[in-house]
Order: structure tokens, then C-alpha cells, then sequence
């Protein structure tokens, strides 16, 4: 046998991962909303992992100080999308990869037709969005967030909580607050912390949330959410009551529930 | 039955103590929280062990007794 027939799987280290299900993750459908810094790092992890069909949303441009965080931008993309952006260069990291931009707002997106969708936003409003939507779908959601060297990822099934039976009044007043700034429609989004050790961390957990499920071990997963204190270098796992009044457990109408994606 | 609770703010380490009736709910702690320290602390859940509180249940379902220690936690909002 050749050296070269011993090197000729770029899988081959996670092949030996006896219940990581690799060929299901090359063939999943894969949303991501936003290609900020949290997206940046998601998508390279899932290129680097395996997944191969892509599909990233996000309106916004491409500024200076997402240089300090976002591994696929350069200088002179100031003023570009971030999906294109993102898509362009990270297809050179797997070659045969589909990554898909759609440059619009996720509430304009209208196919749902994904196995999974991993939530890299900056507000509330949009990901109540994308919970609603996954959840009647039934598409497994993992949504992460950063606040400077804090972070939380929460992995929504296709039943158990959702986003929305964790959110309380407090998340209400800010949706309303960051509406009424701009009194336009649009969403006011502030200049929040971010640094890019928290942004990778909670990127990769996202992403090994959805090799997870995508390998038809939704029993590994979090439960239901993970806050990561970057400071102290602590995880805090956090059960989530289910709301029996959460609006989306009403509205449950999706026929394919890929919890287990396999099966 | 009226229990005698404290909140801590996991952000800056600071506490209040509540005196809370039976049929109040989470959600009155939450408010009474965003009183005491403003809007600027953002959003934010409360934890107590290892479950995060549902703001429509009642200190009475969630088995609040005298002394008992609640944590609010910030939930982070950004990603860009």
C-alpha cells in the first residue's frame, strides 16, 4: 500500500469518531443567520467539519472593526455584503462545497427547507424570528450569542423549549426599546462588546451541537442552554422550563420533525 | 405566605432581598429587579439550582422557600 492511500480522506480522524455520522453532515441543508463574527467562525468550523451545503443570510456590510473578529474578511472589503464576502473565501477551505448567500433580512427569507439552522444574530427580534420559523418547521435550532468574554449557546429540538419559553420581560423591554429608536420599522442594533476568543468559542459549540444531531445524537446535546463565563472560564448548563402559553407550542404545523435527522 | 428571598447580580456581584407573597410570579422578580437596577443591566433570566425560572410560574409552583438564593444571569444579546 502507498503512503497517498492512507492520506486520501480529509475525513479521516473524524471517521474514527465511532458514532459522528460524517456523510449525513455532508448531506445536510444548512442555514446560517448572520455572517458577523459569530457566522465567520461557524462557517469555518462547519467547512472544516464536514458540512458542504450552505446557505448564509445576512443584509449588512462588511466595517473596519470587524477586522478584529472575522476570519474571511480583509481590508478592502469595507462596504461588501458579509454573506458574499464570507462565501467567496470560504469555499477555498472545501473545495466542493455549495455555500449559498441570500442578501436580504432573515425576515424576508422564504424557503425552510433546511435539516438545520444555526443562529449567529445580534438581536432579539431576529431571533425570534428564526425560532418561530425552526420550530414550526421543526428544524433543530442552535442559536449562540456573545456579550464581550460572555457567550451562551441554546440547542432548540423539535419539541421540548424553545427560544422564546426562556425569554421574560426583561428581553420584551429591549425589543421595544431598539424598535422605538429607530421609528422606522428597522431594529436599532448597539455597538455590543465582542472579542474574538468568546466569539470562537461559542462558535464551535454551535457547531458540535449540530455534528450532534446531524449524527442522530440529540441525547448528547445541550440541555437546553449553555452560559460560558470567559472571565472565570466557567459553563453554566441551564434546564429550560417548557411555557405551556409560548406562543410557537401553538403553532407546532410542520409534518418532518428531524430531531434525529438519520432516522 | 409571605418568604423572604435574595437576588444576586451575577454582573457586579451586588444582592437585594425581596419579601415575596405566594401567588406573586417570576415575572414580579424580574420587574422588581429592573427597578432596583435599572434597564441598563439588559436582558437577563433567573436561575435557581440548575433550572432556569419560567416567568409565568408562581413562587409557590417554583417551591421558593424563606433564605433561598436566586441568581440572575445576563443573556447575552449580540453576535456581530
Amino acid at each position: 500500500m502507498k503512503v497517498k492511500e492512507y492520506d486520501s480522506d480529509r475525513f479521516d480522524r473524524m471517521r474514527r469518531i465511532d458514532w459522528l455520522d460524517v456523510d449525513t453532515m455532508q448531506k445536510a441543508k444548512c442555514l446560517i443567520v448572520g455572517a458577523g463574527a459569530l457566522g465567520n467562525e461557524v462557517v469555518k468550523c462547519m467547512l472544516l467539519a464536514g458540512f458542504r451545503d450552505i446557505t448564509l443570510v445576512d443584509m449588512d456590510e462588511v466595517v473596519t472593526s470587524n477586522l478584529s473578529r472575522c476570519v474571511f474578511f480583509r481590508e478592502g472589503d469595507g462596504g461588501r455584503n458579509k454573506a458574499e464576502a464570507v462565501a467567496e473565501r470560504a469555499r477555498e477551505l472545501y473545495p466542493g462545497s455549495e455555500i449559498k448567500t441570500v442578501v436580504s433580512r432573515i425576515q424576508e427569507l422564504e424557503d425552510w427547507d433546511y435539516g438545520i439552522v444555526l443562529g449567529c444574530l445580534d438581536n432579539i427580534s431576529a431571533r425570534l424570528h428564526v425560532n418561530s420559523h425552526a420550530r414550526y418547521h421543526r428544524i433543530p435550532y442552535i442559536d449562540g450569542a456573545t456579550d464581550g468574554f460572555r457567550g451562551k449557546v441554546q440547542v432548540v429540538l423539535g419539541s421540548g423549549p424553545c427560544l422564546e419559553c426562556g425569554m421574560n420581560s426583561s428581553h420584551m423591554r429591549l425589543i421595544d426599546e431598539r424598535f422605538s429608536c429607530t421609528g422606522e420599522g428597522t431594529i436599532f442594533v448597539p455597538k455590543l462588546a465582542s472579542e474574538i476568543t468568546t466569539t470562537s468559542v461559542i462558535a464551535a459549540i454551535q457547531v458540535r451541537e449540530a455534528m450532534k444531531i446531524l449524527s442522530g445524537r440529540s441525547d448528547l446535546c445541550i440541555k437546553n442552554v449553555m452560559y460560558y463565563d470567559g472571565q472565570s472560564g466557567t459553563t453554566t448548563h441551564l434546564e429550560v422550563p417548557e411555557d405551556s402559553s409560548c406562543p410557537n407550542h401553538f403553532t407546532e404545523g410542520g409534518t418532518n420533525d428531524r430531531q434525529n435527522y438519520r432516522d | 405566605m409571605t418568604v423572604r428571598i435574595t437576588v444576586i447580580n451575577t454582573m457586579n456581584n451586588s444582592s437585594i432581598r425581596m419579601e415575596l407573597e405566594s401567588y406573586e410570579s417570576v415575572e414580579d422578580i424580574i420587574d422588581t429587579a429592573a427597578e432596583y437596577w435599572g434597564k441598563d443591566a439588559g436582558a437577563y433570566v433567573l436561575r435557581k439550582g440548575s433550572k432556569l425560572l419560567n416567568k409565568r410560574q408562581s413562587i409557590d409552583e417554583i417551591n421558593l422557600r424563606e433564605g433561598d438564593i436566586i441568581e440572575m444571569i445576563p443573556d447575552p444579546e449580540g453576535g456581530n
